[in-house]
């Protein structure tokens, strides 16, 4: 009996081991996070954890880069169930991000109760369930971020080997663009970068990031960067230099009832948009090739089969994050004032 | 130090029963009066079981809810089977403990006390703190006396004009929110798609603040501190705007009161105008002739009008250097050297230099 359970013991181990890639720079350990108010993955499942308190990114490998599934995903009562292991009712939580890994297809919250910043990762299984990722005894590394004294860690994304980290100031009126190679270096903590926009061809101004999301076209690496004034900008990655002042190219003004929380590239038809969520309008398509006129998605698409359930996009309002499942869809956080908190799948409109 | 200790019944046996410790830094729920059999039992199983022998959740609104174990960890003592959550059980929350030792499943419920309801948090502070205020006003600092509740914060703060009217979203409303490191200070930021001209939001919606008008920010009482009380009352900073601010900060403008050596009388500097508070405390400092700093105190007064630096040691006669680091933002985020709004038309710098600017004065 003994020696069964043995060798299905060895089974399990090799299976896993298996199933965690291998990320270069990282050692064996129990990270300490007081905060998190930003996630993004590497493709190969490394989890990347902005923690503003600590001023510190941390890279933590998830060991979880199997593909588990292609479902969507559609969770209700979110908010109570991430209460649940916090310890506190649907109410006092407060979801600070949501990502996909790509390696696994699994989705990663961080919450923390609405009275302190101590968070609590989740993992939200294609199957639905959820279960804490714990940060004991994991692989991680870290890198402290200098000159960072009080800013808020609003986004990040890996990008060609490089995780590049939107930084906003609670003090000055400074936009910061921190491009940190991975693995990290001791020396290297990335270079600040201020960005600029023209407004009307006349005035320059800098200009903080509320948000950005990578994508590539042509094979080079840009950013979209939506500031906290109106533009919505292209920025080839290939410029974000140390010590540089970059000014990126308009692709969109956006009005004042626009105010951008989360977005992603993706691919329809051949052609490049992003999908926006907008806490005024809903969640929005514009096309990422320079074209000035933001469209809201109104009309259901033709073909639609009757009885499938789908809301229109115009009609999703308070969504609150967004990521992109996969290529073709979108997964989204939708807290309505006073309402419980639900996670849905979409298509790609 | 606070703790609560509540006993609970369990089970038919009156000596099982639960308690759940509550204090300034530990948390536990526990079983007392299990015998050492049963004890031994749960050691020899694997830990893994022990959090479905032990489980405590949260009872939430939605019955049906599935409902997950709190994180924490199980440990078993000598005498006591225990749970130790993550975080604090919260006040006013009810937990569901369910114990199925060699018993039969036993369920309860036990909730937290809701602290005492007295406010005791209040804003100390808002910075600017001047009565008239430029109508590119850039930013403004909300000092609380301790921490608040952090959900859904921008609809307790409200800007109101003279006639009544409320601005509408006069802040960037960002979820990563701008505290300081302590908790209590809140930087709320204007809109600037609305205080830089020639934007889309500003012809749309119109600039924040005009000249001429008076306004109110009030920040509610509704807005729970982090305990879950209301503030002490409702705070309101009323202030009248006169013109846009557009000349960079100069501090060859400021004046110099030298102090005298041997004392540790402070060097006292007036501002031509008032600036940013929170940067003021750290983007002036003084360095010695040899341009190290100078260990002391620098206070923000009169309006953020007024700097005073009061040295750790008494001053030795001789030359200093009163730095500035151009960063250094007024109201309206105008630099050293440097307005809010650029003239594009001007070489904008093409490398990001750390600069000071320094104003020498004498110690006799």
């Amino acid at each position: 009996m003994k020696k069964f359970l043995l060798s299905g013991a060895i089974v399990a181990l090799a299976l896993s081991t298996a199933a965690a890639a291998d990320i270069p720079g990282l050692q064996k350990g129990s990270p300490v996070i007081k905060s998190i108010s930003a996630l993004a993955f590497c493709p190969q499942g490394c989890l990347f954890i902005g923690d503003p308190a600590s001023q510190t990114i941390f890279a933590v490998n998830t060991a979880d880069s199997t593909p588990s599934g292609t479902g969507d995903l559609n969770v209700e009562k979110l908010d109570e169930k991430l209460g649940s292991l916090l310890g506190v009712t649907g109410k006092d939580v407060k979801i600070s991000d949501v990502k996909v890994n790509p390696a696994s297809g699994n989705v990663y919250i961080a919450a923390s109760r609405a009275n302190g910043p101590a968070p609590v990762i989740v993992r939200l299984g294609r199957d639905g369930s959820l279960k804490e990722f714990s940060l004991k005894d994991v692989a991680f590394a870290s890198v402290k971020l200098p000159n960072a004294a009080g800013e808020a860690i609003t986004n990040m994304a890996f990008v060609d080997g490089k995780l590049i980290v939107a930084g906003l100031s609670t003090e000055e009126f400074a936009s910061t663009l921190r491009v940190i190679p991975f693995p990290f270096k001791d020396a290297d903590q990335g270079a600040g970068i201020e960005i600029f926009h023209g407004a009307h061809g006349k005035l320059e101004t800098k200009s903080p990031i509320r948000t950005f999301a990578p994508y590539r076209v042509s094979g080079a690496d840009y950013i979209l960067a939506a500031y906290t004034c109106t533009p919505l900008v292209r920025i080839p990655v290939s410029d974000l230099k140390a010590g540089a002042k970059v000014k990126g190219s308009t692709i969109a003004e956006l009005g004042n009832r626009n105010r951008p929380l989360d977005m992603v590239v993706y691919t329809k038809d051949g052609k490049d948009y992003l999908l926006m969520a907008n806490s005024a309008r809903g969640v929005m398509k514009i096309p990422a090739t320079g074209v000035d006129k933001v469209e809201a998605i109104t009309a259901r698409p033709k073909g639609e089969k009757a009885g499938v359930g789908y809301e229109t996009i115009a009609e999703l309002k308070d969504v609150t994050q967004l990521d992109a499942l996969d290529g073709g869809r979108a997964l989204l956080v939708i807290a309505p004032q006073g309402g419980s908190v639900s996670l849905k799948t979409i298509p790609m409109p | 130090m606070f703790a609560i200790a509540l006993g609970l019944m369990l089970a038919a046996d009156p000596s099982v029963k639960l308690t759940m410790q509550l204090s300034q830094d530990s948390q536990a729920f526990e079983i007392i009066g299990l015998g050492e059999g049963e004890l031994d039992a749960l050691r020899k199983s694997p830990p893994a079981d022990w959090a479905t022998i032990f489980s405590v959740s949260v009872k939430q609104e939605s019955p049906e809810s599935l409902t997950l174990p709190m994180s924490g960890r199980h440990i078993i003592t000598s005498r006591t089977l225990r749970f130790e959550p993550r975080f604090p059980p919260a006040p006013g929350v009810t937990y569901r403990v369910s114990f199925s030792g060699s018993k039969l499943p036993i369920v309860g419920e036990v909730t937290v006390p809701k602290v005492d309801p007295t406010p005791r948090t209040s804003v100390v502070a808002i910075f600017p703190s001047a009565n008239r205020l430029p109508e590119n006003t850039l930013r403004f600092y909300l000092q609380f006396s301790g921490p608040m509740n952090l959900k859904d914060i921008y609809r307790h703060v409200k800007l109101i004009r003279d006639d009544g009217q409320e601005v509408d979203h006069p802040f960037l409303e960002i979820e990563e929110q701008l505290w300081s490191a302590d908790g209590t200070r809140l930087t709320l930021l204007c809109d600037p798609g609305r205080v830089k001209r020639g934007l889309v939001p500003r012809e749309q919606d119109g600039p924040i603040l005009e000249e001429g008008r008076r306004y109110t920010l009030v920040i509610d009482r509704g807005w729970e501190d982090a305990e879950g009380r209301l503030l002490r009352e409702t705070a309101r900073k009323t202030f009248d705007v006169g013109p846009p601010d557009d000349t960079p900060v100069d501090p060859a403008n400021w004046t110099l009161q030298s102090p005298v050596k041997g004392w540790t009388n402070p060097l006292l500097i007036r501002l031509a105008e008032p600036l940013d508070r929170a940067l003021l405390a750290r983007m002036v400092w003084i360095e010695d002739a040899a341009g190290q700093r100078v260990p002391g105190e620098l206070s923000v007064g009169g309006g953020e009008r007024v700097l005073t630096f009061a040295p750790a040691k008494s001053w030795t006669a001789g030359c200093y250097h009163l730095t500035v680091d151009t960063r250094l933002e007024d109201l309206c985020g105008n630099r050293v050297g440097e307005a809010f709004e650029v003239d594009m038309f001007q070489q904008v710098q093409q490398k990001i230099l750390t600069r000071t600017v320094r104003r020498a004065f004498e110690v006799r």
